[in-house]
């Protein structure tokens, strides 16, 4: 946009010889107006001075200097004026222009709103523009960068507050930024330079003499392009006069190729945009085409920003996600990592729960093993304690007394009670490691219960009970023989030991497709519903006070329990505390059968 | 007079034994280990024998197959009485090549009556 205005520049200086004729009968007419009286008299104008440069400004010696001050110095010169400059801020110096104390301002840019209150030459003097500049690598590359900045900004300048102003174009672009006003360009910069502010607004001339005192940078931020007047208090009579004799006199400098007014730019800004006379009104002209360019490549220059600052967006927000992705894939791997480590965790786990079984089971082995060769260890020494004492009590060795019999025939009663304890042992321990094998054969059962009654009658008849068999003679099992007798013998000699009074009953009975039922029914002691549950457990003969009483392993019961599982049976109790104990037991009636099934 | 030869290592056993055995009128030979028992079973021919399993050297039941397979001693009634009472023991016995199967601790009212149905 900086172009276009040159190219705009040049094209006004390419229309000049068309434009003379009208500017001589403009000529014509300023000179028809009145004199006023200031004319040629010792006049001391008051003259509004602020910090600028180069535009206007207070030199190292104290003095006002600068383009305008050349420009006021010349025609105050060639008036016969005194001028005395009274330096402010800009602000002030506005206020003052306003209030009348000052007669003239210089470098007052064109606003609607400051035409009310102030009173313009006709003729321009200069024309700038605004731009934003920030520190050196300060990442502020077009309007929408402002966002959330701090602006520093000359309060009251024409860039703050006019129509195109930044407060303006930051508005228009709903961008929200701080604005810290302040009192000149020095102290913008000052606050830009020393990091109070993000970006300042200055004139660009301004800009380009001090950027590099302040390590600051040009943004392409430009805007309000500006024609800059001479400016007098509304409404003051002298001030009407004071327009038009400095208008003449502008008129004439731009005329002239080596005028004070070149001279002075060149001297100032470095720049001889060669003699520019042009109307008023024609200036206005190529102000607005310039304006126009200027807004537009504005414009252009706003929306490419906006596409980048919206492609900057997009690729933030690509990159936010890929960065959510990479991170859920981390997730994910950690997800992986954590159930791989619970897998392994497990898996050792496992390990070592199969080694732990493995081990119980080679313990539970070595106890078979132990208990079984105790058995045998105790059956040695027993061999000859039941044998030697069976001889002495058959007189073998020489005749016995009673009392020598007696104490003999406890020895070997007690020889007998250990021996069928290590006996039980002996089972249940093969049972427990699974080595109890059974070998199955087919024979009628109530031959079975006969072995067994008559085995038991004489303890029975010892207690005046009488033993009772209902079994019908076609019961053909096919099981271990010797197992199921040892388990009758055991149920049927519990209930003789349990009984005082009455009978013990053996009921069989084919119950079901192949199955055999046998119940064996006293009418003892019976049981306490509480001690049912401990019936079929080891050395647990129920009720404690009567182990005295009633001799016996108190593996019986739970042996017997044990055989008929083996024989592929069940068994239960039931029994009325104090009339009774029926004792049930399901057989298969082929235990091979029931095998391969 | 018939003659018994007792494979046995416990000495309380055999004296049990001989006890029974001379007192029924039986001559009885010993033997404390099983090697023993084959020597003197070949060289004194017994009518009976009796085996202990559990033995110092080879096991009853190794010795009654050698025993077995022999033509001076091999028709001999073998009758195992053991302390062995696991799973499958009869059986073993019984394969071995022994006649009969006695289980101790012996009832010394039934011993005699049960070896004399070998002899």
């Amino acid at each position: 946009m900086f172009q276009g205005v040159s190219v705009a520049a040049k094209k006004d200086r390419g229309m000049k010889k068309q434009i003379l004729p009208a500017l001589f009968s403009l000529l014509c007419l300023i000179s028809f107006i009145p004199s006023t009286n200031i004319h040629g008299q010792p006049l001391t104008l008051k003259v509004g001075l602020y910090e600028n440069q180069p535009k206007i400004f207070t030199d190292t010696s104290g003095n006002a200097s600068g383009f305008w001050a050349d420009i006021i110095d010349y025609i105050a010169g060639r008036e016969g004026w005194n001028v005395e400059y009274i330096p402010g801020t800009w602000d002030e110096c506005l206020q003052r222009l306003a209030a009348g104390e000052i007669d003239i301002m210089p470098d007052v840019a064109y606003t609607p709103a400051r035409n009310k209150m102030y009173a313009f030459s006709a003729q321009s003097v200069y024309t700038s523009w605004s731009t934003v500049y920030i520190r050196e690598g300060g990442g502020i590359e077009s309007l929408i960068d402002l966002e959330g900045k701090t602006v520093a900004v000359l309060k009251n300048s024409v860039n703050v507050e006019g129509e195109n102003g930044i407060k303006a174009l930051v508005s228009a672009f709903d961008i929200n930024c701080t604005f810290l006003e302040v009192d000149s360009y020095l102290r913008v910069f000052e606050l830009v330079g020393n990091g109070q502010a993000d970006a300042g607004v200055t004139s660009k001339d301004f800009g380009y003499q001090h950027e590099s005192d302040f390590g600051l940078t040009k943004t392409a931020i430009m805007f309000q392009p500006s024609l800059l007047y001479f400016t007098f208090p509304k409404n003051s009579p002298l001030a009407a006069g004071l327009a038009e004799i400095i208008d003449a006199h502008m008129q004439e400098l731009k005329e002239n190729d080596s005028s004070i007014y070149y001279q002075s730019l060149d001297r100032w800004f470095g720049q001889a945009p060669g003699r520019n006379i042009i109307p008023a009104w024609m200036f206005w002209a190529l102000g607005s085409v310039a304006a126009l360019i200027l807004l537009s490549a504005g414009g252009n220059f706003l929306l490419r920003s906006q596409v980048s600052a919206r492609t900057r967006e997009l690729s933030a927000e690509i990159n936010r996600r890929k960065h959510a992705d990479e991170e859920l894939a981390i997730y994910h791997e950690q997800l992986e990592q954590l159930v791989e480590m619970r897998t392994v965790e497990l898996k050792e786990r496992t390990g070592e729960l199969e080694q732990a079984n493995l081990h119980l089971q080679e313990m539970d082995r070595l106890k078979s093993v132990f208990l079984a060769s105790m058995s045998h260890e105790l059956r040695t020494p027993l061999n000859s304690i039941i044998g030697f004492t069976g001889i002495l009590l058959m007189g073998m060795p020489g005749e016995l007394n009673d009392e020598q019999k007696k104490q003999l025939t406890m020895v070997k009663n007690n020889a007998g009670h250990l021996l069928s304890l290590i006996n039980d042992i002996l089972d249940i321990s093969k049972i427990e490691a699974g080595k109890a094998e059974i070998n199955p054969e087919e024979f009628r059962f109530d031959t079975v219960t006969s072995e067994v009654i008559e085995q038991l009658r004489p303890a029975a008849d010892k207690k005046r009970l009488e033993i009772v068999a209902d079994i019908p003679e076609d019961i053909i099992l096919t099981s271990d023989k010797r197992r199921l007798k040892q388990i009758l013998l055991n149920l049927v000699s519990n209930a003789v030991k349990f009984t005082e009074k009455g009978s013990v009953k053996i009921t069989g009975r084919i119950a079901g497709k192949n199955m055999l039922e046998v119940e064996i029914a006293d009418t003892g002691i019976g049981i306490k519903p509480e001690e049912m549950s401990k019936l079929f457990q080891p050395f647990q003969q129920v009720g404690a006070s009567l182990t005295k009483k009633y001799e016996g392993t108190g593996l019986g019961l739970y042996l017997s329990g044990k055989l008929v599982v083996l024989l592929g049976g069940t068994i239960s109790a039931g029994s009325e505390y104090g009339h009774g104990t029926e004792i049930t037991i399901a057989l298969p009636l082929n235990r091979e059968e029931e095998k391969t099934e | 007079m018939k003659k018994v030869l007792v494979i046995e290592d416990n000495d309380n056993n055999m004296y049990l034994m001989r006890f029974m055995l001379e007192k029924n009128g039986y001559r009885v030979i010993e033997a404390g280990d099983g090697l023993t028992g084959i020597k003197m079973a070949f060289e004194q021919k017994p009518d009976l024998i009796i085996m202990d399993i559990q033995l110092p050297d080879i096991n009853g039941l190794e010795a009654t197959r050698r025993i077995r397979q022999s033509d001076i001693a091999g028709s001999i009634p073998i009758v195992a009485v053991t302390s062995y009472a696991m799973v499958g023991d009869r059986e073993q016995t019984l394969q071995a090549g022994c006649s009969g199967y006695i289980e101790k601790p012996i009832n010394p009212e039934t011993f005699i009556k049960e070896l004399q149905k070998f002899l």
